[in-house]
């Protein structure tokens, strides 16, 4: 797994399309490691500054249902804004649902290689749930 | 963690009944309401095995509804909920319908154009056509369309497809008459999208997209049946442009938030499936009925998302070889819902029809054919892999007694993208296709190595099948001579 301390992401095979799995110590350090893994299948290790900011609101009525809508934010911000994420500050505000800042920059074709063109995050197979321990670990597939 | 390359559980209980199908036997025990009904023969077999199709088919096998049997075709594979190749039609007023039998990329579909050129003098001018071309047809992740669209014009564009563009002078009344549904889909709400579908899709009108989507110029390499040919206006030797790609971010966007929207319902009403991308809503439910008109919407987008490459692709022609007519021989949908008529049990009835990775193929006489193809079936193109063989297919009688009017849409993968890129890289893909004469142009890289031709089943023996349980018949192969992808 590629990431910062005990967490992190990595890349699943698939049939037609691709996933990853993740993890983090916490609910919001696994939905950073979802959104990076994330952009690393639309940008791969392109660099990404901090230009500007935007903040969203996310809410789900179980942890699958938010880690959709968290993902299905931020592929919005790409698809429909071009925005790319460099760095997260994410907080929760209660059972299944976070507030995040995002910090990261306008898609430029010159400095930022595309991978994959994402359509949609999907529930196939999906997971995210904590472990005896407290860390959370999560799978999310992809169609491309 | 596992990928998801688990076993299916019910490949065992496939059978072959006759050439060409194969049956999963109806198990009410399973909670099966018909029988599962694959096309498929001895070569496809073991690929259709080897992921979870087969269990997907038994699952739509469930749905409340759907009306004698569980459809697949031979270029099954694993998809989200459906399997990609499926085809499931509903009763409307007992029905269920569901996103996951449309597909992501509504309205994901192929459109060929005819020319009056040969490949000889084609290929004088290739470099510079395919220059042309990728430089005028946006493509790739990130890419944006030529036209911002206003709130108001992109309103027009989902109410009124194609004829929108015909208004706006993309389009001619010839291309509108071929294209299924006259390209705009009856009952489109744009108020039924949501805003972050038309935020998606504003500036995406006039793309291709990426993944396996495509712009060829290709020439007719061999013909199969020639009154059908030229009737389609393709000779041996022509140049043909064919142009598959969907509704880029705004289907994709439409599809999620009636996934999301029907899960919910379905989780307040207590429903569950065995597969939550299954997510479906009765036909006259308000859910249901918003889904359709919304994605009516994404319909109406995808064709003129179609029909503005082929302006551009007019115009390309136009200033390499002056002014060319490019006709629209047809254009087919292959991820979409359709209200159609039917038999079901010897009556003619209304039927929802799902095709997921699955194209329509009305035969001779059908009343929804244009004039100039009611003697001959319905055009079909079915794309083969980058530097492989397209083929052009008529339908045929067989469909609609025994696929609700449906064939295949496309050779299916066999190598994940992941092991495709690993296996060939860009150059040695590359110089594969200049040895072949094929000039290519990618956005990326990864859209030469993840199309890479292993990475497909090899279409020539789907049209096989399709041909052989007597769905459509073979027309023309088509050979890739310059191709534009994302």
């Amino acid at each position: 797994m590629t990431g910062r301390g005990a967490g992190g992401f990595a890349v699943l095979e698939h049939p037609a399309d691709i996933g990853i799995a993740f993890s983090g110590a916490s609910l919001p350090e696994a939905l950073e490691q979802a959104a990076r893994g994330l952009t690393s299948l639309l940008v791969g290790d392109s660099p990404v500054e901090e230009r500007r900011s935007l903040v969203v609101t996310v809410e789900g009525r179980d942890s699958l249902e938010l880690l959709f809508n968290w993902l299905g934010e931020l592929l919005l911000a790409f698809d429909a804004d071009g925005f790319i994420c460099a760095r997260f500050k994410i907080e929760t505000l209660g059972d299944n649902a976070v507030r995040a800042e995002l910090l990261g920059e306008d898609f430029d074709p010159v400095r930022h290689q595309p991978v994959h063109d994402v359509k949609a995050i999907t529930y196939h197979q999906m997971e995210l749930a904590p472990d005896a321990k407290g860390a959370w670990h999560g799978r999310v597939y992809f169609d491309i | 963690m596992a990928g998801s390359t688990s076993t299916s559980k019910a490949a065992s209980r496939l059978t072959r009944s006759e050439p060409f199908v194969w049956r999963l036997p109806l198990d009410p025990s399973r909670g099966m309401r018909v029988e599962g009904r694959v096309f498929l023969s001895e070569a496809l077999l073991p690929g259709a095995l080897k992921d979870l199709s087969l269990d997907q088919v038994a699952n739509v096998a469930m749905l409340p509804g759907i009306l004698e049997a569980s459809i697949a075709m031979p270029d099954i594979h694993q998809g989200y909920g459906f399997p990609i190749g499926g085809v499931a039609a509903m009763d409307p007023d007992t029905g269920v319908v569901s996103p996951g039998g449309v597909g992501f990329d509504i309205n994901c579909g192929v459109r060929l154009l005819s020319t009056p050129l040969g490949a000889t003098e084609v290929r004088r001018f290739l470099t510079e056509l395919v220059g042309v071309l990728a430089a005028d047809v946006p493509a790739g992740t990130g890419s944006k369309g030529p036209l911002t669209l206003s709130d108001t014009a992109l309103d027009e564009v989902l109410r009124q497809g194609l004829e929108w563009a015909a208004s706006e002078g993309y389009a001619t009344r010839e291309d509108l008459a071929c294209c299924e549904e006259g390209g705009r889909m009856a009952g489109a709400l744009p108020e039924k999208v949501s805003l972050a579908a038309k935020r998606r899709g504003q500036r995406q009108l006039g793309t291709l997209g990426a993944g396996n989507h495509f712009l060829e110029v290709q020439a007719v390499d061999e013909i199969f049946e020639p009154a059908l040919a030229k009737a389609f206006g393709l000779r041996l030797g022509g140049v043909v442009v064919m142009i598959h790609t969907g509704s880029r971010g705004l289907g994709h966007q439409v599809a999620t938030d009636y996934i999301r929207l029907m899960d919910s319902a379905m989780a307040r009403a207590n429903i569950s499936l065995p597969d939550r991308q299954l997510a479906c809503a009765p036909v006259r439910s308000p859910e249901g009925r918003d889904y359709l008109a919304a994605m009516a919407c994404a319909c109406n987008f995808a064709w003129c998302n179609r029909q503005l490459i082929a302006f551009r692709t007019r115009e390309a022609f136009r200033k390499i070889f002056g002014p060319t007519n490019l006709p629209l021989v047809y254009d087919v949908a292959h991820n979409i819902a359709k209200f159609e008529r039917h038999l079901v049990g010897g009556q003619e009835k209304l039927v929802l029809v799902h095709r997921k990775g699955a194209t329509r193929a009305f035969p001779p006489h059908h009343r929804d054919l244009p004039e100039s193809y009611r003697e001959t079936g319905q055009p079909i193109f079915i794309p083969g892999d980058m530097g492989r063989y397209s083929f052009v297919l008529a339908g045929a009688p067989g469909a609609m007694e025994r696929s609700f009017g449906s064939v295949c849409h496309g050779a299916g993968r066999v190598l994940s993208r992941t092991a495709a890129r690993r296996r060939q890289n860009f150059y040695e893909i590359e110089a594969d296709l200049k040895r072949q004469g094929i000039v290519a142009r990618a956005a990326s890289r990864s859209g030469i190595t993840e199309e890479a031709p292993d990475a497909y089943k090899d279409v020539a023996e789907v049209v096989n099948v399709v041909e052989g349980a007597g769905l459509a018949r073979r027309v023309a192969r088509l050979r890739p001579l310059g191709v534009i992808k994302g």
